[in-house]
């Protein structure tokens, strides 16, 4: 008996710790991973989709930015500055949101992580300032379909910071 | 004991033994369950609920199988959530670590220039398959380059040397030259300021690829960096020429790659020659 017992205990066990690190859930998930949901609260009404049932991720139809991913990363560069009394912000934020076919950005989420790729919540104003600096680029040039019709899509920008200082952006 | 242990061993290698459409590999009901699962999750689109849901079951038939928490993993890497990424990979890691090292080494390099733990992984992985630990998922890296590159990010140019110097060595005597080897290091040479030296790579390199604008964006700054001016104007005008018209420069849909050149670096570099040369 023993013998059978064993294993399934094994499993359990491990289905337990597997399970408390809140992987997804089939009950939650979305229609596509990273699909953003409109928020009445946070989201403006103002901000259109050409085609709300179909929004395209960016690597797909290559959605870009007015003088590339250089020009983009300059820019916020630019924008952002050490503050010192956010020097204890260390890990990273990743702004997804959608570019719309008119080249318009909106529904913005906010993800944080420590250095360990643990979730954490950085000093509000700090994350306002990330946030407010990708919200005012004007440079997108949205993806387009292989018959060249514009689309709507998803991007992301990824802020890596040390100390308060922004490293390193990557999408 | 011993059949429990056994069993126990079993139930970890069954788990960890890679993705094969013949789900009958698998010896034990769980894993040819989970297996099948896959298999399923697998035929719809790439971060599909469909998809994602099949992948949870064949979790719930096995937790610990590979192919599922590697794939499952995916569309959240390519769509920003690093967070459920990497709860993914990790245990796809702990399951079966020379399987899945190179892959999340790769990510963490690629996707958010994580040097340090890209590093981590792959001198793990290196170890592990006695300095031999394979390619990139995409195929234009051997796993050494990336190893290389990280410790070049990091500051340590010499660590860096080493691990390009093996790699390309053991890729001349094999006769199988990288797409990028010699680019990479000769960038890394430039950087250094050992200018003859990274001549004489992004020489190599040209040899490869003969219509990468990025290679002679790097051999202008080169010859930039050696006075010859003639030479600079001439590998950057043709740069400008080949990103333009009948060329190549590096490009990726998800990423930036490592070391690339947008027309704007090459344009400015030109623009303060003529600059100066009209002074």
């Amino acid at each position: 008996m023993k013998y059978i017992l064993s294993p399934i205990f094994f499993c359990l066990l491990n289905y337990c710790s597997f399970a408390q690190e809140k992987l997804p859930a089939a009950a939650n998930l979305p229609e596509q991973v990273g699909d953003i949901i409109f928020n009445p609260q946070t989201d403006q009404y103002n901000f259109k989709l050409c085609d709300k049932d179909n929004i395209y991720q960016y690597y797909g139809l290559n959605t870009s930015y007015k003088g590339d991913i250089k020009a983009l990363k300059k820019e916020l560069f630019a924008k952002i500055k050490y503050q010192p009394q956010f020097t204890t912000v260390n890990g990273s934020i990743t702004i997804r949101f959608i570019v719309n076919c008119k080249g318009e950005s909106g529904w913005f989420r906010v993800y944080q992580l420590d250095g360990s790729y643990q979730k954490i919540r950085f000093a509000p104003a700090f994350v306002k300032e990330l946030s407010d600096a990708v919200k005012s680029l004007k440079g997108w040039i949205p993806g387009k379909l292989p018959d060249g019709t514009v689309a709507d899509t998803y991007f992301y920008l990824y802020f890596k910071i040390v100390k308060g200082h922004l490293k390193d952006i990557t999408i | 004991m011993k059949k429990c242990l056994l069993t126990l061993i079993c139930l970890i290698n069954a788990c960890v033994v890679e993705a094969q459409t013949n789900c009958n590999v698998y010896k034990d009901k769980a894993h040819q369950l989970a297996c099948q699962y896959y298999t399923d999750a697998i035929e719809y689109p790439q971060g599909a609920k469909a998809s994602q849901q099949l992948f949870i079951r064949s979790l719930e038939a096995c937790v610990t199988f590979g192919p599922t928490l590697h794939e499952m993993s995916v569309p959240y890497l390519k769509r920003g959530d690093f967070y459920t990424w990497k709860l993914l990979m990790d245990k796809a890691v702990q399951a079966d670590p020379a399987a899945y090292l190179g892959d999340r080494g790769w990510c963490y390099f690629k996707h958010l220039h994580d040097y340090q733990n890209c590093y981590a992984d792959l001198y793990r992985l290196y170890k592990l398959t006695n300095g031999q630990p394979g390619y990139t998922g995409d195929g234009d890296y051997d796993l050494r380059l990336l190893m290389a590159i990280s410790q070049r990010e990091m500051g340590n140019n010499k660590l860096a040397m080493y691990y390009f110097n093996e790699c390309i060595r053991d890729h001349e005597k094999k006769n199988a030259i990288g797409l990028f080897d010699y680019l990479h290091r000769g960038v890394t040479l430039l950087k250094m300021k050992k200018y003859a030296a990274a001549l004489a790579d992004l020489k190599l390199e040209v040899q490869k690829y003969q219509k990468l604008a990025d290679t002679h964006y790097y051999l202008g700054l080169t010859y930039l960096a050696l006075h010859d001016t003639r030479n600079a104007t001439k590998s950057l005008n043709h740069a400008r020429d080949l990103f333009l018209k009948t060329g190549y420069h590096r490009t990726d849909p998800y990423c930036e790659e490592p070391d690339q050149v947008y027309l704007t670096d090459i344009t400015e570099v030109l623009a303060t020659m003529g600059k100066k040369g009209s002074q």
